[in-house]
């Protein structure tokens, strides 16, 4: 009996009748997924060039700055002229949290803390001028703290009155480098962990262009309101209040976020870019 | 068929697939990751992992999805039917890894479990626009999960072919939660229209095929509406039927494959106790029918498969009258020895 017209699997051989489309159908899709795998990858948004240098950490020394966000207050290299300059690298606890648990672990064994130069082992983060230090090691991170307090440094936190700005909050931690992208619907989840968990809040304002720059969110007098901006994390926000310039960093201490659906022109250019 | 437990009844032609698709996934995974590390060289890792298993596990998706109705329509395409149940435990391997190191990704090392952080993290239930879409993939990943599991016959005979296929049909589900996974998440940052069009095209091509292959079954599936005489309804002529064939009909919910064989008509239900497969699209070979979806026969004169085999299905009474052929809706028991009606060749 002449079985070509019918196929059965466990037959050795199917018949040329379905061994020839089927093959075409392989031949078909050899072809048609890596068009696709193509298409999908240069389609792409595209990712921020921000460093996060996993594997590799480094030692760091400088003054602790505790509020209103914990900050390494460190003395920039190679600088001509005779007032020194420095940076802040913002402090970053392991995983998902924020720096100020093993903060606590520190100040248990040595006392209070701010104001003194502390030599810090952590891992960097850095993107466009702002930098964080993840603190890898959580309480072995700390190798050694001066005796004495550092002496007393000119202030350089200078005031820039009140804004209104339009952006979307997420962490430092992954803007900055740690995840790509760090922003946006899919990284949303992950941006209330991190602030859940005690990672200052980032407002990432970008005018679409070329113009970009990140606030640190902090309450009217300084205080965490990581809880209150749970709900904004990842969506468009319209934010005002009194910004700070500290260094490197813009901190905007804020009187009360607005959900916005759609952005006003204006209200997205970034301002006082410092870097 | 398999008479003892066997974890794979491999043959020539399941390794042969199975090498046709390690071969796909290799050759994309090959391609988008070297794409991504080349134009993008600022990407993480984890990015490229995540973005490459979970497009590689959508399209491998699409394709399982478009085979049945492919075959419906035409039956050359029936070997990439045959050994679809790999090619969904492979689909749910990639899935899986995406699905695993997104959760690290985004949940693991914060202040709550990481389960409990994928569905607490994002609280807008009550939005379409705003829903939490990892939980969507979470869903369609426990669905591929449990099909993956169940995939054996071992399943397949211990949960019943119609729960099995029931719970099986939930692909279709599992494919409704990863489209709005997709649209809800990545889209909302992947903006550019090739992305959004690869999804709608996609969309489009596995419900047209479906609705396509469904009217067309239904366009050559009997549905006798002629009064009944002594419990007997009239099919159709006996000419209608080819040798060694069959006609399907439903009728009284009852799905009947009546076949034609050696001057003689049999009907047994029209689905396969395997998976539940179209018998009447198979064929008489050997003197057994050949269901043509994965081989498994039975005799027509009484539903049983031959020995060692074990399988039975319903059998119907047919009788054939002046070249018509007659059939009684009402099944006999599975494996029910009936006698086959004589067709009248003189007439035909």
């Amino acid at each position: 009996m002449d079985n070509s017209d019918f196929y059965i699997g466990w037959q050795d051989k199917a018949s040329p009748t379905f061994a020839r489309p089927v093959r075409w159908v392989v031949i078909g899709l050899f072809t048609l997924l890596p068009i696709i795998a193509i298409l999908l990858v240069v389609q792409q948004r595209g990712f921020s060039d921000a460093m996060f240098e996993y594997g590799s950490p480094v030692t760091v020394e400088g003054e602790l700055i505790r509020k209103p966000v914990p900050f390494l207050r460190v003395p920039v290299k190679n600088v001509v002229g005779a007032s020194p300059l420095y940076e802040r690298l913002l402090l970053i606890g392991l995983g998902k949290h924020g720096a100020d648990s093993t903060l606590a672990q520190w100040e248990r064994k040595h006392g209070v803390l701010g104001g003194k130069t502390l030599k810090v082992r952590g891992t960097l983060i850095y993107h466009e001028g702002k930098a964080a230090l993840e603190l890898t090691q959580q309480a072995d991170a700390l190798l050694n703290v001066s005796s004495t307090n550092t002496p007393t440094r000119p202030s350089t936190a200078q005031s820039l009155g009140i804004v209104s700005l339009q952006g979307e909050i997420t962490d430092p931690k992954c803007f900055l480098g740690v995840m790509k992208p760090g922003d946006g619907r899919p990284h949303r989840s992950c941006a209330v962990r991190c602030i859940a968990g005690g990672i200052q809040p980032l407002l990432y304002v970008n005018n679409g262009q070329d113009k970009r720059n990140g606030y640190l969110l902090v309450g009217a007098d300084g205080e965490p309101i990581n809880d209150l901006l749970l709900t904004y994390v990842g969506k468009g926000v319209q934010v005002r209040g009194r910004l700070e310039q500290v260094d490197n960093w813009l901190i905007l201490y804020v009187d009360k976020p607005i959900l916005v659906t759609r952005f006003l022109p204006g209200l997205g250019e970034p301002i006082a870019m410092c870097h | 068929m398999a008479v003892q437990y066997s974890p794979v009844l491999w043959n020539r032609q399941k390794r042969r697939y199975d090498l046709v698709i390690l071969g796909l996934v290799a050759c994309y995974l090959l391609i988008f990751c070297t794409l991504q590390a080349v134009l993008f060289p600022e990407i993480t890792t984890e990015t490229i992992l995540i973005r490459s298993t979970s497009t590689l596990a959508f399209l491998l998706l699409h394709v399982i999805l478009v085979i049945g109705p492919l075959c419906r329509l035409d039956s050359r395409f029936l070997p990439l039917l045959y050994n679809r149940r790999h090619l969904g435990v492979i689909t749910f391997l990639v899935a899986g890894v995406h699905g695993v190191f997104s959760i690290i990704q985004f949940h693991a090392l914060s202040n709550v479990d990481p389960l409990v952080s994928l569905f607490s993290s994002e609280k807008d239930y009550g939005r379409f626009s705003q829903f939490p879409f990892q939980p969507l993939g979470f869903v369609a990943l426990l669905i591929l999960f449990l099909m993956a599991a169940t995939s054996h016959d071992f399943w397949l005979k211990n949960l019943s072919p119609r729960v099995w296929k029931a719970l099986h049909m939930s692909v279709y589900a599992a494919y409704g939660l990863i489209v709005m996974h997709v649209s809800l998440g990545i889209l909302q940052q992947e903006t550019s229209p090739v992305y959004a069009g690869l999804v709608g095209l996609g969309l489009l091509i596995v419900s047209a095929l479906h609705l396509l292959a469904t009217f067309r079954g239904k366009r050559h599936e009997l549905r006798p509406n002629s009064p009944a005489a002594d419990g007997f309804v009239l099919v159709c002529a006996v000419n209608d039927i080819p040798e060694n064939r069959a006609k399907t009909l439903l009728i009284d919910g009852e799905n009947i494959a009546v076949f034609r064989y050696e001057g003689k008509l049999s009907a047994v239900s029209n689905l396969c106790r395997h998976q539940n497969g179209p018998l009447g699209e198979g064929k008489i070979i050997d003197g057994c029918i050949t269901c043509p979806w994965h081989g498994y026969q039975y005799l027509p004169q009484n539903g049983q498969s031959p020995p060692p085999f074990k399988e039975k299905v319903e059998t119907y009474a047919v009788r054939c009258l002046d070249n018509q052929v007659w059939v009684n809706p009402q099944p006999h028991p599975p494996g029910t020895e009936l006698t086959p009606a004589m067709c009248e060749r003189g007439k035909e």
